[in-house]
């Protein structure tokens, strides 16, 4: 009886042990997806993560030059019946290719309610902006 | 058995403790160690009002006489107050927004208040110290002129609900900020661009939680 008993307090320890170890793994991150433009050219899409694909869809991308900067308008659609958490970020690029630097870069957090839909629109910081990437991934947060 | 079930215990308890580390990350993630005030809402209120100003046509240019070729807006900005119950330094919000609408080359930038309290002491570094080759001085009185000023406030409002059956035991804290910014012709007082920024934040904590 005595033995049943302190199996089952190893087993117990074992468990708590296992996982407050878990608890500080770090959890799997999925790569980040990407839509990207030219002005007057075709938008191409990167979509490794095809968990975040299957998710979240982006369409009715819209790409214009108003008062001298590019403007950008995509739909984010939630593909499922239950809230999705990600983030997005754009960058910019002038006709060489390199990045335009401007401050906040930053990444936003977005939540969506099951099949909601959500229309964002950015402009370009700079005329010199000819072309974008828009990269969104799964929150991965300072908690 | 009792001893290695408390030596257990004890290697669990080490193996938490030994998880804890520092390490850099990137300034642009999405930050939420708690409900107060932090960096992503400073960076997604400061977006929306630069992507506002430079997209808005009233901001274009302004003329007027004496303004030679340059038709940008001169802008100066203001103090932005802070209306929450927090302590936030609003600065921070406009020193961002400043960054951006001078990289973008469509604003020029008066100094700041703090940049005044600068170039006056410089200046008078320059005429009463002594040392500076007087050919070489600088004299006030060249200063561009402001054509708007930007200024505004930032407000929150918080409400809490705690634990109650109807809740099933789960408390429920909110907060909402705004953030309203104006741009006002400083010859005519009219103000010719006006923006705000809102965001929600909201944590719900179950039974056992903190």
């Amino acid at each position: 009886m005595e033995s049943k008993s302190s199996h089952r307090g190893i087993t117990f320890a074992a468990l708590t042990a296992a996982s407050l170890l878990c608890a500080c793994a770090s959890t799997p991150r999925g790569t980040y997806n990407s839509v990207s433009g030219r002005e007057g050219g075709q938008v191409s899409k990167h979509t490794p993560n095809r968990e975040l694909e299957n998710s979240l869809e982006m369409r009715n991308i819209v790409q214009v030059r108003d008062n001298g900067l590019l403007v950008v308008q995509l739909e984010l659609a939630n593909r499922l019946d239950r809230a999705l958490s990600f983030q997005w970020a754009v960058e910019w690029y002038d006709r060489a290719g390199l990045v335009i630097d401007y401050g906040p870069a930053h990444y936003s957090p977005e939540r969506l309610s099951g099949r909601q839909t959500k229309t964002i629109k950015i402009t370009s910081p700079s005329p010199a902006a000819e072309s974008w990437k828009l990269q969104v991934g799964s929150r991965d947060e300072v908690r | 058995m009792k001893h290695l079930n408390i030596a257990l215990s004890l290697v669990s308890l080490a193996l938490l403790g030994a998880c804890s580390s520092i390490g850099y990350d990137d300034p642009n993630k999405v930050e939420t160690v708690n409900l107060q005030f932090g960096s992503t809402d400073l960076q997604s209120m400061a977006d929306k009002m630069v992507q506002s100003l430079l997209s808005s046509p009233g901001l274009q240019y302004l003329d007027h006489s004496g303004k030679g070729d340059d038709k940008r807006v001169v802008l100066f900005t203001g103090n932005v107050n802070n209306r929450t119950a927090e302590h936030i330094d609003t600065s921070s919000i406009t020193d961002t927004i400043r960054t951006a609408l001078l990289k973008s080359g469509r604003f020029r930038i008066a100094a700041s208040n703090q940049g005044q309290d600068e170039l006056g002491s410089q200046v008078r570094f320059q005429m009463e110290s002594g040392r500076v080759d007087p050919n070489l001085i600088r004299q006030f009185g060249k200063q561009i002129g402001a054509d708007a000023v930007m200024y505004g406030n930032l407000r929150s409002i918080e409400k809490e609900r705690q634990r109650s059956l109807e809740s099933a035991g789960k408390k429920t804290e909110d907060v909402y900020y705004k953030l309203t910014l104006e741009v006002v012709n400083i010859e005519t007082a009219e103000t010719i661009w006006m923006e705000e920024k809102e965001i929600r934040k909201s944590k719900k904590t179950g039974l056992f939680g903190a």
